[in-house]
């Protein structure tokens, strides 16, 4: 990595050029010894010729924002190039950074497996004749349990019908998302209706067919 | 009728790392180790030396020693290092298990129970695995249901001493979340480490996840078959119908988990 340190009263702005990758580990200290130093003023990493970091390097990038906030000083990176600015949008760093508005890049399509990282999403229940449809997405497993308790909230306030919940675009669930499905099932018969699952894919399908959720839970694909 | 083999359970005392000291090269980010964690580390036979970044020259594991960012914690797992040790509280000890993977070859994870709670642990592993070793994919799909399942356990009944009764209601779901915000809560409950390792011998991978909370009857949880209609604690037959082999070991504290890639 280049890294080259332009300095003036108001602020002292680090360029970045080449990579940045776990090699630079002790060069980029000097970003973080800056922001330790007592002072008002702000501490710019000018990205514009960083072609390409690693995992490594962003954890440095993630270090630099944790230092400054802890200092309390302003941080600002700037003049991200695509390839940079795509990877920070891949993780969800782009709202996560202090990064300054630059020349605009042309938007890049998140990947599915990306979008909105990969906590369990549940939509609303949507009412289709005498039945009702939650799809859920993303992973479910143990922390993301209560994001599913309005279903099981909505299935106790139903008399009638089928909840059917389309786990098409649920690419990860432990037992933790089980135990979830299967309270979503008791509180269904309480209330005198069906709970059916539908679509379900690859890891979720196997994990469904392992525990014998099938036995007792109508599983079925209707794409 | 869904048959399934289920991996033989074995009580055993965990095996200590081979006898003998070995190089261990450490890259920190931030705050040095401490004279702590190298007096610690010397004690389990890892003799530290720290340098600035890997040295593709040396056969010696490389570690990342650093503050617990994904993007550290995803580096450390991926060549050229050898595993994370998250700085901080309680990172002079190493389990067995890490010790033995490092010297081996393999990885080795130590966390907090705050951050292990906070991360997808599991899909960070199993993608740090199969870009490590080339597993192939049906057998990294049961090692990331294994992993989940067992880093649960680890959190919940382990480190944060949660039990797992009362689960069975919406009720019950929701206070068991309470709790485990409160005992998160808990600095001391929340430093305890997770200490995690993975290594690839011949035609096996070994997983090896050690907690520090006040052990349990491991061997008669593996041992309760759950039903079909049971709303939880399916969690440890799940790693016992996905593996090849279960251990348990150091008061319930260790699980030793082995799959078969032959």
């Amino acid at each position: 990595m280049d890294l080259v340190l332009t300095e003036d009263p108001a602020s002292s702005t680090f360029r970045l050029g080449g990579t940045l990758t776990y090699r630079d580990n002790s060069q980029f200290n000097r970003v973080v010894q800056r922001l330790a130093v007592a002072g008002t003023s702000t501490v710019t990493l000018d990205l514009a010729d960083l072609e390409y970091m690693d995992s490594f390097g962003i954890g440095l990038i993630v270090l630099a924002r944790d230092e400054a906030a802890k200092r309390g000083r302003k941080l600002v990176i700037t003049n991200l190039r695509k390839a940079i600015r795509d990877l920070f949008e891949r993780l969800d760093l782009l709202a996560e950074l202090p990064i300054e508005a630059s020349a605009p890049t042309a938007p890049t399509p998140i990947p599915a497996a990306d979008a909105g990282g990969d906590r369990l999403q549940v939509s609303a229940l949507l009412e289709s004749g005498a039945d009702a449809r939650v799809r859920l997405g993303g992973r479910f497993v143990v922390a993301d349990q209560q994001l599913f308790l309005p279903v099981i909230t909505a299935i106790s306030q139903r008399n009638s019908g089928r909840v059917i919940i389309d786990v098409s675009a649920l690419t990860f669930m432990d037992s933790g998302g089980l135990s979830m499905i299967m309270l979503a099932n008791d509180q269904a018969r309480r209330s005198g209706i069906v709970l059916a699952i539908a679509n379900p894919r690859g890891a979720v399908k196997d994990l469904l067919k392992l525990a014998a959720i099938d036995l007792i839970v109508p599983i079925y694909d209707d794409h | 009728m869904t048959t399934t083999k289920i991996a033989p359970l074995v009580m055993t005392t965990i095996e200590p790392p081979p006898a003998g000291a070995f190089t261990v090269h450490l890259v920190a980010v931030g705050d040095p180790p401490s004279p702590t964690l190298l007096a610690g580390w010397e004690m389990l036979g890892v003799r530290p030396l720290a340098v600035a970044a890997p040295d593709p020259g040396t056969n010696a594991p490389c570690l990342l020693f650093a503050p617990p960012v994904r993007g550290f914690v995803r580096a450390g797992l991926t060549q050229p290092f050898h595993g994370f040790i998250e700085l901080g509280e309680g990172s002079e000890a190493l389990s067995p298990g890490c010790v033995a993977a490092i010297r081996q070859g393999g990885l080795a994870l130590s966390l907090t129970t705050r951050v292990a709670s906070e991360l997808d642990l599991a899909k960070v592993l199993v993608a740090a695995v199969g870009d490590r070793f080339g597993i192939a994919s049906h057998i990294l799909g049961r090692l990331e249901l294994v992993l989940a399942e067992a880093i649960s356990n680890a959190i919940i009944h382990g480190n944060l001493g949660i039990s797992s009764e009362d689960r069975a209601t919406l009720e019950g779901v929701q206070a068991f979340h309470a709790v485990m915000a409160d005992r998160l809560a808990d600095p001391v409950l929340a430093s305890r480490r997770i200490e995690l390792a993975v290594l690839k011998k011949a035609a096996t991978l070994t997983l090896t996840l050690s907690d520090h909370g006040e052990g349990y009857d491991l061997a008669r949880e593996l041992g309760r078959m759950p039903t079909g209609s049971d709303k939880f604690g399916r969690g440890l037959a799940l790693i016992r119908w996905l593996s090849h082999s279960v251990t348990a070991g150091d008061g319930g504290r260790t699980l030793v988990v082995t799959f078969d890639l032959g």
